[in-house]
C-alpha cells in the first residue's frame, strides 16, 4: 500500500518534469518545430547557396567564376562588369590607369541619379555626403582616437585632381586602408559612382567645400 | 688700422648675423605649433600614420626625428617621396620596402607646417583611457537568462503544490485514523480502505450524481482542449522572435544605428540576387583593417574576422598561402595578439583557417520561391518592412512571421511601383494602350494582387 502511494508521488513528478523539458527547445540555434520537415517538401536534398558543401575542396557550396569568365552576351553592362581589368595593381599600373582609363559610360542623368544613390549607400560612411570626409564612421572613430579610416577630402590637394581612371583604379584595388569594392559593386555602377564622384571633386567650386579646405590646411 | 678693423668687425657681424640666423632657424624647426600640426595631420597624414609606434599604412610615427639623421632629407621625404627615394638614401628605400611599396603621395606644405607636424608627433596624443560609454547600452540581457529564471519558478511552484497534496493527503489519512479509533469505540462502521484511485472513483460518482453539469463541463473542457491544440499546430512552421546565437557577436547596434552604414553595404546583392546575401569576410575587412578594437568586445570578436580570412594583425598584412598555412604559427601570432585579454583566444581559435557559418535566422520552406532582388530593386520596398527594426537589435531576431497568410495580405494591399520604374515599363504602356489610365486603376490602387501576386504559381512552382 505504501510502496504504491510512493510510487504515485513519484509518477507525478516524472510527468511533471517530462511536462516542463516538453517545452523547452533542445537546440538554441534551431528554430523550432515544423511539419514533416526532411520527409516533405521543406526542406529538399539540394544544396543551398550558403550550406557546407564536401564536393568542393574548400567545402562551400558558393564557389568563384572560373577567373577569366565572359558571359555570352553583347549587352553593354555584362560586357563592361566582365571585361578583364587590364590594369595590374602595381605602381605602374596605377599610373597608366591614372593617365589612359577612362570612363566608357556617358553623362546621363540616369547614370548620374544611380552614382549618386549608390555612393550615399557605399561610400558615404567614410567620404560623407559631399566627399568632406566627415562619414558618421569616421566621426565617430575620430571620438576614440582612431584616424585609421580618414579619407582625404574630394576637395583637398592629393584628391581635387584626380582622375576618373585613379578613382576608379581606387575602387579596383583599393587604396591605403580603403578596400576594394569590386566586391560588392559591378564595374557599370562604379563607373556610376565615379562619374558622381567628380561632381564632388568639383575643382572647389562649391563654397563650403573650399572653406573646410581652408580650415584643416591653415 | 681702422678700416682693417673695420672690416674684421663687418666680418663678425656678418658672422653674428649668420649664427643668429641658423639660430633662430634651427629653434624654428623646434618650436613648431603642435595645436596647429594636429589639424595638418588629421588632413594629410592621419589615414597612414598613428603618432604612436604603431604601424598602419605606414610605420608609426613616435620618435621619427630620432630615426632620421637628417632633419632636412625628412622634410624632403614628406614633400616628394618618391624623388627622394632616387637619392638612394639607405633608411628611405628600407622603409618603402618594408611597407610593401605603397607610395607615400606629395605634400604640398611649407616647412613651417612640417615643423608644427613634427610638433604635434613629438608631443604625442593623450592615449584615450576609457572608450566604454561611447555605446549606448551596456550588455544585452539575454532571453535564454529570462526563461531559465521563469522555468526555475514554475518548478519551485509544482514542488511546492506535490509537497502540499501530499501533506494534504497524510493529514487527511491521520484524521480519518483517529476517526476510526473514536468510531471503533462507539461501534459504528469504519471508514474504507483507502485505494490509490479514490479520487477518480468518487468523482465519477459525484458526476453520475450531476449529469447537467458534467455534460456543460466536459463540452468547456474539450472545446478549450480543441482550440489549444489547434493554436499549437498553428505555429508550427511559423519562427517569429527566432533568435539564434551567432559565432560573431556582431552588434547591427554599433554598426546601423551609431555608425549609420546602410544596410546595403553588407548585404550587397540584396539587389541582384535573391539572397539578401551575408557579407563575406572581405567586406569586413573594409572597415575592420584599421578599426581592429570593438568598443565592447575589445578584440575578442574581431580577430575571429581575421581568423577567417587570414589578415595578420600584428603585421597589418595578409598571412601568404593562409589555407595551407601550419595553425600553429597562426596561433602563435593570434596568441600573442589577444595576450591582453584572458579568455579570448580560445573563444576565436576555432574560427583560424575557417570560414564563419552565420546561423540562419529567416527560414523559409524550401517550396516557396522568394527573391529579395524582386522587392529591394523592383518593388522598392524598405528592409525595415519586413525585418523590423534591425538597428535596435544586438542579436538579430525574426520580426515578420513569414507565412503564407502575411505575404498575400501584403501582396493585397501594396501598390505596383510603376513610376520611373525600367522593370514594369512596358507592361506599365501595355495596360495604358489596352485599358487606359483611369481604367486601368478604375480609381482604386493597382495592386500586386492585379498583376498576379495572389497566383499560386508566382512563387510554388
Amino acid at each position: 500500500m505504501k510502496m504504491n502511494k510512493l510510487n504515485i508521488s513519484l509518477m507525478a513528478i516524472a510527468a511533471t518534469a517530462l511536462l516542463l523539458t516538453s517545452c523547452q527547445k533542445k537546440d538554441k540555434n534551431s528554430p523550432g518545430y515544423e511539419y514533416m520537415g526532411e520527409f516533405d517538401m521543406y526542406r529538399t536534398q539540394s544544396y543551398k547557396a550558403y550550406e557546407d558543401n564536401n564536393v568542393f575542396p574548400n567545402g562551400l557550396t558558393m564557389q568563384n567564376q572560373v577567373e577569366g569568365t565572359i558571359p555570352h552576351s553583347f549587352d553593354r553592362e555584362k560586357m563592361i562588369n566582365y571585361m578583364p581589368f587590364p590594369y595590374p595593381n602595381t605602381l605602374g599600373g596605377r599610373d597608366s590607369a591614372i593617365a589612359f582609363l577612362k570612363n566608357p559610360l556617358q553623362k546621363t542623368e540616369a547614370n548620374m541619379a544611380e552614382g549618386e544613390r549608390l555612393y550615399n549607400i557605399y561610400c558615404i560612411a567614410c567620404h560623407g555626403k559631399k566627399g568632406m570626409a566627415d562619414g558618421p564612421v569616421v566621426k565617430l572613430l575620430d571620438k576614440r582616437g582612431n584616424m585609421g579610416l580618414l579619407p582625404p577630402a574630394y576637395s583637398s590637394d592629393q584628391a581635387k585632381n584626380a582622375t576618373e581612371g585613379q578613382i576608379f583604379y581606387a575602387t579596383q584595388y583599393g587604396k591605403g586602408n580603403m578596400g576594394p569594392y569590386n566586391a560588392q559593386l559591378s564595374a557599370f555602377e562604379r563607373w556610376q559612382v565615379v562619374m558622381y564622384v567628380q561632381t564632388l571633386q568639383g575643382g572647389g567650386t562649391s563654397p563650403d567645400s573650399t572653406a573646410a579646405q581652408n580650415d584643416s590646411i591653415h | 688700422m681702422s678700416s682693417e678693423k673695420s672690416s674684421t668687425n663687418h666680418h663678425l657681424k656678418a658672422l653674428l648675423v649668420a649664427f643668429f640666423l641658423v639660430m633662430t632657424t634651427a629653434f624654428s624647426w623646434a618650436a613648431g605649433n603642435p595645436d596647429n600640426g594636429k589639424t595638418i595631420f588629421k588632413a594629410n597624414c592621419a589615414r597612414c600614420h598613428y603618432v604612436t609606434d604603431q604601424k598602419m599604412i605606414g610605420p608609426g610615427l613616435a620618435g621619427v626625428k630620432d630615426r632620421w639623421s637628417d632633419e632636412a632629407n625628412l622634410h624632403k621625404w614628406i614633400k616628394n617621396s618618391q624623388e627622394f627615394l632616387k637619392t638612394g638614401d639607405k633608411y628611405a628605400n628600407d622603409l618603402f620596402a618594408q611597407f610593401n611599396s605603397s607610395v607615400m603621395p606629395s605634400f604640398n606644405l611649407k616647412d613651417e607646417e612640417i615643423a608644427d607636424v613634427l610638433a604635434y608627433i613629438e608631443k604625442g596624443e593623450a592615449p584615450v583611457v576609457t572608450e566604454g560609454p561611447v555605446v549606448g547600452p551596456g550588455g544585452e540581457k539575454t532571453d535564454s537568462k529570462g526563461s531559465t529564471s521563469r522555468n526555475i519558478i514554475i518548478i519551485v511552484l509544482v514542488i511546492a503544490a506535490i509537497v502540499l497534496l501530499v501533506l494534504a493527503r497524510a493529514l487527511s489519512t491521520v484524521s480519518r485514523s483517529m476517526d476510526n479509533i473514536s468510531r471503533k469505540e462507539t461501534g459504528e462502521d469504519l471508514h474504507p480502505e483507502r485505494t490509490p484511485f479514490d479520487f477518480f472513483t468518487n468523482l465519477w460518482k459525484w458526476l453520475g450524481a450531476h449529469k447537467k453539469l458534467a455534460l456543460f463541463l466536459g463540452i468547456i473542457l474539450s472545446s478549450w482542449l480543441s482550440y489549444e491544440a489547434f493554436m499549437a499546430l498553428s505555429k508550427l512552421g511559423v519562427y517569429t522572435n527566432n533568435k539564434p546565437e551567432q559565432p560573431i557577436k556582431f552588434s547591427h547596434v554599433t554598426h546601423v544605428k551609431q555608425n549609420g552604414i546602410d544596410c546595403k553595404y553588407c548585404h550587397s546583392t540584396a539587389e541582384k540576387s535573391r539572397h539578401a546575401g551575408i557579407p563575406s569576410s572581405n567586406v569586413c575587412m573594409n572597415c575592420h583593417k584599421a578599426v581592429n578594437e570593438g568598443p565592447k568586445t575589445k578584440r575578442s570578436e574581431i580577430s575571429k574576422i581575421y581568423a577567417a580570412i587570414g589578415w595578420n594583425p600584428v603585421d597589418l598584412k595578409y598571412f601568404d598561402n593562409y589555407q595551407s598555412m601550419d595553425p600553429e604559427k597562426i596561433k602563435k601570432v593570434f596568441k600573442e595578439w589577444l595576450a591582453e585579454e584572458p579568455g579570448s583566444f580560445e573563444g576565436m581559435e576555432a574560427q583560424i583557417q575557417k570560414p564563419v557559418k552565420w546561423n540562419q535566422v529567416h527560414v523559409l520552406p524550401d517550396h516557396v520561391f522568394f527573391s529579395h532582388q524582386q522587392h529591394v530593386k523592383v518593388g522598392k520596398i524598405d528592409c525595415a518592412e519586413c525585418h523590423g527594426k534591425i538597428e535596435e537589435m544586438e542579436t538579430v531576431e525574426q520580426f515578420a512571421p513569414l507565412t503564407m497568410g502575411w505575404c498575400i495580405n501584403c501582396h493585397r494591399k501594396t501598390e505596383v511601383q510603376f513610376a520611373s520604374n525600367g522593370y514594369y515599363e512596358r507592361l506599365h504602356n501595355y495596360y495604358k494602350e489596352h485599358y487606359g489610365e483611369y481604367e486601368m486603376r478604375k480609381g482604386q490602387a493597382f495592386t500586386v494582387e492585379k498583376i498576379g501576386g495572389l497566383e499560386c504559381s508566382k512563387c510554388h512552382y
